[in-house]
């Protein structure tokens, strides 16, 4: 399997053409640069790359760099906090990824994202925290170095929250708000979960709907339990206007809760 | 419903970040918690509201109570911990409710939310994960009954901070525009593992963003929104902030803060982001 292909088949990230390679700074560490670029079916409300498509470059650095830090086994994504520097990007977006901390159960990355369409400025910066596993048997392992490009991208007609069958349904009692997407092949990662980078776009879609017009800055995101069966429904409470509670359930599964968020919004 | 006399307590000192808080915490048998610090002048900003490193502490310490008995006979290490809080001035005391959103092999989640008492009025949003570790022989003995509702407070008479909490803890700003902070570490801020309470890394993140944002925003701003990832325990000290600005406007801004052990050979404690508004 080449890399290419071990990369196609494990990451949601073709959708926003993420690139990705390993760099070798002499630290013994993984690291792990990317790129993806801005295109209109990713734009947010703040004019560049959407909350959403970040956290999924993010989630894509962060995990790969990590993954390959607890060689033989493999990493899952447990928490993803991003701090948005900048709304407005002209594009590609360039992305670096390194180990802050390697343990015994897990990795703890750091990823700096930088716009190289305008001077290299700061985008935001993210923390991924991960949980270190054995890898499920018949998992493909990465030939190195990884030097990965993301194919064709998807032709995609609107923006990718509408590829992505996203939309909004009457929130229970409780909620300001829901948005529904459907669990299809393309959401999900070779072990049939709900990629972390789809999860990212349905809360953010969700807050989106929440408070109109405003633009998610910052997000911290708890993968709890893997999302198979779906629809996936995203549900929200807004703490007043700046901070919104997000739950995501999978309501094929008895409406576990998959994931939970904080956003934080601005505008 | 038993309640803890703190003279039941080996741990915390009888001067602590812990007691001068006059935090006080409820346990349920169902898993649920509620915990409160009254709101004074040194917990609070100059603006009335809550101070991000009191609430982080009541967080911090809510969470552990929660987190222990979820987990037992095996021990917890604080992996990550966020804050989200609505500035304005605050009421009488800050309340935490915190609920286990996940309880698994490796991992526990926590969500709190926060309120001000008595109006109920939100306050905020918090979380905190914490890792599922084999018990080590020098962690102290859990007591509590959990098949009881448990109140408890680490006040003692005479518990109270005299100055603000940021003097309580011997916070010194070092550098204001290059957000250099630095703690010193004693009995005062230590955890029973003899390492710095998790809350205290909230109160020296929040500092040291406020000091360089202050610089870059051009106004004041006071610390409402913490991203807190714990790496290594801060055992030595002193504590030092490295301040790196990642937005800011006249109204609001953010920041990334490294809190590094100086007596540990720089070693990275923690990795934070601090968001302030003006």
């Amino acid at each position: 399997m080449s890399a290419n292909e071990f990369e196609r088949a494990r990451s949601f990230g073709r959708y926003i053409g993420m690139t990705l390679w390993e760099v070798d700074d002499g630290s013994g560490s993984p690291v792990i640069e990317g790129f993806a670029p801005v295109r209109d079916a990713v734009r947010g409300p703040g004019g560049g790359m959407a909350t959403g498509a970040l956290l999924t470059l993010a989630d894509g650095l962060g995990g790969l760099c990590g993954g390959l830090a607890v060689l033989p086994r493999w990493v899952v994504s447990t928490n993803l906090m991003l701090r948005v520097a900048r709304l407005d990007h002209v594009g590609p977006i360039r992305g670096r990824a390194r180990v802050l901390r390697r343990g015994r159960n897990g990795v703890v990355t750091q990823i700096e994202l930088r716009d190289d369409g305008n001077a290299d400025a700061l985008v935001g910066e993210a923390v991924l925290t991960s949980a270190a596993l054995d890898p499920p048997e018949g998992m493909p392992m990465p030939p190195r170095p990884v030097d990965i490009d993301p194919g064709p991208l998807p032709e995609i007609e609107g923006t990718l929250r509408d590829a992505l069958g996203i939309h909004e349904v009457d929130p229970p009692d409780g909620y300001d708000a829901a948005v529904r997407m459907e669990v299809t092949h393309e959401v999900r990662n070779p072990w049939g979960i709900v990629h972390g980078g789809a999860t990212a776009m349905v809360i953010e879609a969700a807050v989106a709907v929440a408070t109109p017009g405003a633009v998610v800055t910052d997000t911290v995101l708890h993968f709890l339990q893997p999302g198979r069966a779906g629809p996936m429904e995203a549900r929200v409470r807004s703490i007043d206007r700046r901070y919104g509670s997000v739950g995501l359930y999978d309501t094929g599964a008895g409406g576990r809760r998959t994931a939970a968020a904080v956003t934080t919004t601005a505008g | 419903m038993s309640e803890s006399e703190p003279e039941n307590w080996g741990y915390p000192p009888e001067r602590h970040l812990l007691r001068d808080l006059r935090l006080e915490a409820e346990h349920r048998p169902d898993g649920t918690s509620t915990a409160w610090i009254p709101m004074t002048p040194e917990v609070q900003t100059p603006k009335g509201t809550p101070s991000l490193g009191a609430v982080t502490t009541l967080v911090d310490a809510l969470g552990g109570g929660m987190a222990i008995p979820a987990v037992l006979p095996n021990w917890i290490a604080t992996a990550d911990l966020t804050l989200h809080l609505l500035p304005g001035p605050a009421g009488e005391a800050v309340e935490a409710r915190g609920q286990v959103a996940r309880a698994g092999r490796t991992t526990v989640v926590l969500e709190v939310e926060l309120f001000d008492v008595p109006s109920d009025a939100p306050r905020g949003l918090a979380t905190m994960t914490f890792s599922v570790i084999e018990r080590a022989v020098e962690a102290p003995v859990w007591e509590r009954d959990t098949s009881t509702v448990t109140r408890m407070t680490m006040a003692l008479p005479g518990s109270g901070f005299e100055g603000h909490m940021h003097e309580g803890l011997g916070l010194e700003v070092i550098d204001a525009p290059r957000g250099v902070v630095e703690l010193p570490i004693g009995d005062f801020v230590l955890n029973s593992f003899r390492a710095v309470q998790g809350g205290a890394f909230g109160a020296v993140a929040g500092a040291a963003a406020e000091a360089a944002l202050m610089e870059a925003c051009g106004v004041p701003v006071e610390a409402v929104d913490l991203h807190l990832t714990y790496l290594e325990l801060g055992r030595i000290g002193p504590l030092r902030t490295a301040t790196t600005v990642l937005r800011s406007s006249p109204s609001e801004g953010a920041a990334r803060v490294e809190i590094v052990d100086t007596g540990a050979d720089d070693l990275l404690t923690t990795w934070a982001t601090v968001a302030c508004v003006a």
